[in-house]
């Protein structure tokens, strides 16, 4: 059985877990075309398969310098999902599918009212929380990336718009790789700082936000 | 399937079952639990565990071939067809009540008549010079994770056991050259293994050698062996076993071992009455993915017998 397939079945059956209504934008480029056929092709699979409540809205890089002026669109294809102030909390610079498929919906789901689990914490800490960009470097197979990106993604949702979590996949991005000199997945790249290797945890990700030590 | 919906998680409950892991113990444990009608929750801090990083399983009876990502999505399917919560956190300690437990994650608190100890446990460290210098920047505890990273170059994969021999068999897949670095005069790897590894033309093994250093600039770039011999390499990937992931019990007063297993009895009960153990963290001789499940299969059963007893007395 074809691998695309097991994860299109994937797909459909998570994101059959929406229940409201939610819009993505997605920005496609020309120069990189072939990831944003694909990125719209396994959208459009997501759309399909979520009852009408997933609604996409495409914009092409080339043709719309002030969006991407203001959503700081620097690579795409990117998945932008933005809170009810139109402020970006998660960016996907990766197709959301293998390892991405679940923590995607999950961020959706909290995106549309389902509770989050660190929202009380991270409300108890925003005052110590300086605006952070979350870099999440991840790959298709690695293990742990699904996790590390839940605990990213969720942390951006419930931080009132100072934490941005971009999701990038190396292997589409290689030199976003090498530019950070990553040898290893997951790496978090804390506001071009600070770099976190292997399965952090939510608590030492906490931590490294309030700057304290565990 | 990480941290579900909120409402389906109350704090205020006290669960019949709280299971602790991600890996196919905790969940075959859950699925079990589930089965007999208790109302169990998962907390675990990586869905998977140590299996999802492995790249071919082909010994889980039924299932001819697949990586450890693909068991574990199998296993994914069968809790989510049973609306099993899963919750991605650690349990830093467990408190005993009077006819209960108190979890304590960072973030939470959770109340359980019986508990389930499957977390596990995380690879061993080598513990040399340069060994966490270069963690993520050529030396890793995952092949599956980060063999992309050395396409065309040179690693060394440190250890003889089966895991080693897997461990370099993927590897050979992605990168120009394998060397296996074991102390012993043989891998000990299952015999199906040892032979794809003798006749893997990319697979070179370094027998009676142990590594003290580790060294290199931005990366890694070489290997100190013991007889002082400097060995040139791109990548340093770690294998060489496991430690159990016992602190929680022992903070409980749980018995474990001198290799700090917890010990169980063949009702995977440990010397704490509502506490069981399954799985790598526990005292098996003989340690997979099946024995773990049917371990966390029995723990299930005890545990509802257990509860079962709880609630006639009440």
């Amino acid at each position: 059985m074809p691998i695309s397939y097991i994860y299109n079945r994937m797909i459909r059956e998570e994101i059959k877990k929406l229940s409201k209504p939610v819009i993505l934008k997605i920005f496609t480029t020309s120069q990189n075309l072939e990831l944003s056929v694909k990125m719209m092709e396994t959208m459009s699979i997501y759309q399909k398969a979520s009852n009408g409540l997933l609604k996409l809205e495409e914009y092409k890089f080339e043709t719309n310098s002030n969006l991407v002026k203001k959503y700081e669109i620097q690579q795409a294809p990117a998945i932008l999902m933005t809170n009810d102030n139109d402020q970006v909390l998660i960016r996907y610079l990766a197709i959301p599918t293998a390892a991405k498929i679940q923590p995607f919906v999950q961020a959706l789901l909290v995106l549309t009212g389902t509770p989050n689990y660190y929202k009380t914490i991270i409300s108890e800490n925003l005052n110590n929380i300086n605006p952070t960009v979350i870099k999440v470097l991840i790959t298709d197979y690695c293990a742990y990336c699904s996790t590390v990106i839940s605990i990213c993604s969720q942390f951006a949702l419930a931080s009132e718009g100072k934490l941005q979590t971009i999701v990038i996949d190396i292997m589409a991005y290689p030199e976003i790789s090498e530019k950070y000199n990553i040898a290893s997945v997951p790496t978090l790249i804390i506001n071009e700082d600070k770099k976190l290797i292997g399965d952090v945890t939510a608590e030492e990700l906490l931590y490294e936000l309030i700057n304290k030590t565990l | 399937m990480y941290n579900i919906a909120m409402e389906d998680i109350d704090p205020d409950k006290t669960y019949d079952l709280i299971v602790l892991g991600g890996g196919p113990t905790a969940i075959g444990c859950a699925i079990y639990a589930a089965r007999f009608a208790m109302d169990v929750l998962v907390i675990g801090k990586i869905f998977g565990g140590l299996i999802a990083t492995t790249h071919l399983v082909e010994n889980y009876p039924g299932i001819t071939s697949t990586s450890g990502q693909g068991l574990m999505e199998m296993f994914k399917d069968h809790m989510n067809s049973l609306q099993i919560p899963y919750i991605t956190d650690e349990i830093r300690s467990i408190e005993q009540a009077s006819d209960h437990f108190i979890l304590h994650s960072f973030f939470q608190k959770f109340k359980a008549k019986s508990v389930v100890i499957a977390t596990g446990s995380e690879r061993k460290k080598l513990g040399v010079p340069g060994e966490q210098d270069f963690a993520g920047r050529g030396v890793s505890y995952c092949a599956t994770c980060d063999a992309p990273f050395y396409k065309d170059k040179t690693v060394c994969v440190i250890g003889g056991s089966d895991s080693a021999a897997k461990e370099a068999l993927f590897l050979s897949q992605n990168v120009k050259k394998v060397y296996i670095i074991y102390r012993g005069e043989e891998i000990r790897a299952e015999p199906i293994n040892k032979k794809r590894v003798e006749q893997n033309q990319k697979i070179e093994i370094i027998y009676k050698t142990n590594i003290t250093e580790i060294k290199g600039e931005n990366t890694v770039n070489s290997v100190i062996f013991d007889n002082g011999t400097e060995f040139e390499v791109d990548g340093v990937f770690i294998e060489v076993g496991s430690v159990p992931n016992s602190d929680i019990a022992k903070h409980i007063g749980i018995k474990t071992n001198n290799k700090n297993e917890i010990i169980i009895n063949r009702k995977s009960e440990t010397n704490l009455p509502g506490i069981f153990a399954a799985g790598d963290v526990a005292d098996a001789p003989f340690k997979q993915a099946i024995t773990g499940v049917a371990e966390g299969v029995v723990a299930a059963y005890s545990a509802f017998d257990y509860v079962k007893e709880l609630n006639i007395e009440y």
